[in-house]
């Protein structure tokens, strides 16, 4: 473990974003993101409703095709440090009535592809356990997850990430739509991660709430407005360009693109 | 009738016959399920209408009914159609459905004009061929049943040895993928098996009525368990049981064709399920109406006789009663009754009043009503003129914990928003 932990530090970044754009229904929502994200922090990737938040998310978890650029985690692909990523999708994205129980989800975090023909060993079962318990939810385990409230399905989502055992944590919205009671078990659980030398990065759709526990922030708005350590980014400049809506010219031109199918970039354009 | 059954079970033929839908049922049942929870019912029904040209052109090829070139033929068939239901939806504008409905209908009609020439032609072997629209489980041969068997248990295999990633693509398809599953090779392997499934079903069921064997069984089961696994094994029983019981019920029916004995079988299962099933069931539900209209109304016969004593009336009649509240007079008299048995009601000449009990049972609904007006008035910002009727409904629903809280959060109060005192 120390080992490990040693050979990280060294490391400077969790997640470097290069060129990176992508269209969604043939729309360009991200031109040219770059930047990179420290280790060991809590990170919030924040902007308005269809900034492209979950897109970036997407597109570093290999999710969505990519028109350019590439993202690298821990300095690698994410092929190579599968296991030390945990993903959790934002909660609307499933259909709840799925016939499985709080314990069944969570134990979805310790499936690994190599070994999916195997049984879950004991280990995984008491580190689902502990997952479970570490969210709250050790007296619904046995509950269908279509009973449980919004805040307690987030809260599931969560107990699957944390059973994963990985190393940063990419989590889209985990605050929508939670009870006050499942924020605080959140936010609490993101410093004791922070503290345990772990990443998150967290997308989040305004700065009113929460935003105190980030440590470093990603401005986004289609493009990148900015990123740095909170107290540098967090200027009345920045958001502005942030929520002031988006550039009148560029939503144009994403139409055009849109109208005329046109690739973002030409054929044989590589970026450097 | 009786001879009928016992036909059923001591004939080699039929005992042929029985094993072999037994195990094409339960095959549907466990495949449908993943169709079912994959929301890609429609891409089944696609599926059985589409593998009839395969059929014919496996025929033709062979020249006879040789199992495994019908299924070949099924298999290779059924794949393009889904290939091409994916590829119309993704690439053009269509909608899924309307791809759906679009290939399914023009690879049906593919099969019937092959079909028609296939008939027309000389070979003897062709009679029959016509069974596959409906169904004629009759028609399976000791090798047809063979292949169906070895197949299903590849099936069945297959099914255990996937069953995890099934179970992730089925749940969250982006979580499977960002650990690493190969979500896109998952699916077409639950495709194939939904193909392979239609493909050994169709003798005995038919193209046209294929896929409410896939779909009826999974739907059932949903209603009766919210585990997976299980949901998966009662599905298997839903479709063998179906299956066998339509089989024997076309047979003593002058042989008519089996897939539309198994359709009715299947919806009687369904519709059991949708009446008798724990909680979201038709009777279920009905009872548990019931058992709130009922606790609504005992509640507020003992809040009236509560307000009344509050206004100096402790020996109520009917008359009484029905001044301040005013309801039916034939259930007043029922309901009182009601409760004078359960002992919150005394009755003295023909008069009534609250028991020990029934005056603690009624000072807590109106203690609930009464605190819930505040609450609505302190922290909801009603108007008083406006919290009444929310209250009379809330005050059923308050339970001892709700209580408790809302007494702290109101500091224990001791009067509502009209003054009225609340009770202890």
């Amino acid at each position: 473990m120390k080992n490990r932990e040693g050979r990280m530090k060294n490391k400077k970044n969790s997640i470097e974003v290069h060129n990176l754009s992508v269209a969604y229904n043939k729309i360009p929502v991200l031109w040219d993101i770059d930047f990179e994200i420290p280790q060991g922090q809590i990170i919030g990737i924040v902007g308005p409703n269809g900034s492209g938040k979950s897109t970036l998310l997407k597109a570093i978890m290999g999710l969505v095709p990519l028109s350019s650029g590439y993202t690298k985690i821990f300095d690698k692909d994410l092929n190579a440090v599968r296991e030390k990523v945990a993903y959790v999708p934002q909660r609307e994205s499933v259909d709840w009535n799925f016939p499985a129980t709080v314990e069944d989800v969570v134990r979805m975090g310790r499936y690994k592809p190599g070994k999916l023909f195997n049984r879950l060993s004991v280990i995984d079962k008491e580190l689902a356990s502990q997952a479970i318990e570490k969210v709250k939810l050790t007296p619904y385990k046995d509950r269908q997850i279509a009973q449980l409230s919004g805040g307690q399905q987030q809260r599931v989502f969560l107990a699957r990430a944390l059973a994963q055992g990985a190393d940063i944590y990419i989590m889209d919205e985990p605050f929508v739509g939670v009870d006050v009671a499942t924020e605080k078990t959140i936010l609490d659980l993101l410093i004791t991660m922070k503290n345990e030398g772990k990443t998150v990065v967290i997308v989040h759709h305004d700065l009113q709430t929460v935003s105190n526990s980030f440590d470093y922030l990603v401005l986004l708005n289609t493009r990148l407005i900015a990123h740095g350590p909170t107290k540098e980014v967090l200027t009345e400049e920045n958001l502005q360009a942030t929520y002031g809506g988006q550039l009148n010219l560029l939503t144009k031109l994403q139409n055009i693109i849109k109208e005329k199918d046109f690739p973002i970039r030409e054929k044989g354009f590589e970026d450097k | 009738m009786m001879e009928g059954i016992t036909y059923f079970f001591t004939d080699p033929i039929a005992q042929k016959v029985i094993m072999g839908i037994a195990i094409i049922g339960a095959v549907s049942g466990v495949v449908g399920t993943f169709s079912f929870l994959r929301k890609k019912t429609l891409i089944a029904d696609a599926i059985s209408h589409s593998v009839l040209p395969g059929i014919c052109l496996g025929f033709m090829f062979a020249g006879t009914k040789d199992p495994i070139v019908l299924l070949t033929g099924a298999l290779v068939i059924g794949w393009i159609s889904v290939w091409l239901i994916d590829y119309l939806s993704s690439t053009t504008k269509l909608s899924a459905d309307t791809a759906i409905a679009l290939v399914s209908t023009l690879f049906f009609a593919i099969g019937s004009v092959l079909l028609s020439v296939i008939s027309k032609s000389q070979n003897a072997e062709q009679t029959g061929l016509k069974n596959f629209l409906f169904g004629k489980a009759a028609t399976m041969t000791t090798f047809d049943v063979e292949v169906f068997t070895v197949v299903s248990i590849a099936i069945f295999v297959l099914v255990i040895l996937f069953f995890k990633p099934f179970q992730l693509v089925c749940f969250n398809h982006e979580f499977a993928k960002s650990i690493g599953v190969k979500v896109k090779r998952m699916e077409f392997l639950l495709s194939t098996l939904t193909v392979m499934t239609v493909a050994i079903g169709i003798q005995a069921v038919g193209v046209v009525l294929m896929s409410a064997l896939l779909i009826a069984p999974a739907a059932s089961a949903r209603y009766w368990t919210n585990r997976l696994p299980i949901m998966i094994l009662l599905a298997a029983l839903f479709g063998t049981f179906s299956s066998v019981i339509g089989v024997m019920l076309s047979t003593m029916k002058n042989n008519m064709p089996t897939g539309p004995w198994i359709v009715f079988s299947l919806f009687t299962f369904t519709l059991f399920t949708l009446l008798f099933a724990p909680h979201k069931g038709w009777f279920s539900i009905k009872r548990r109406n019931l058992s709130n209209h009922k606790k609504i109304t005992e509640e507020n016969l003992l809040k009236t006789f509560y307000q009344l004593k509050e206004e100096g009336n402790t020996a109520v009649s009917f008359r009484d009663f029905l001044e301040k509240r005013a309801v039916d007079t034939h259930s007043l008299v029922r309901d009182v009754r009601r409760m004078v048995k359960h002992g919150f009601l005394v009755e003295k000449d023909k008069t009534f009043s609250l028991t020990e009990s029934g005056n603690k049972e009624a000072a807590r609904v109106l203690r609930s009503h009464r605190l819930w007006e505040l609450y609505l008035t302190n922290r909801m910002n009603f108007k008083n003129d406006h919290i009444h009727g929310t209250a009379e409904t809330i005050e059923h629903l308050i339970t001892p914990e709700i209580e408790q809280l809302l007494l702290k959060e109101l500091d224990f109060p001791t009067s509502d928003p009209h003054n009225k005192e609340i009770p202890y």
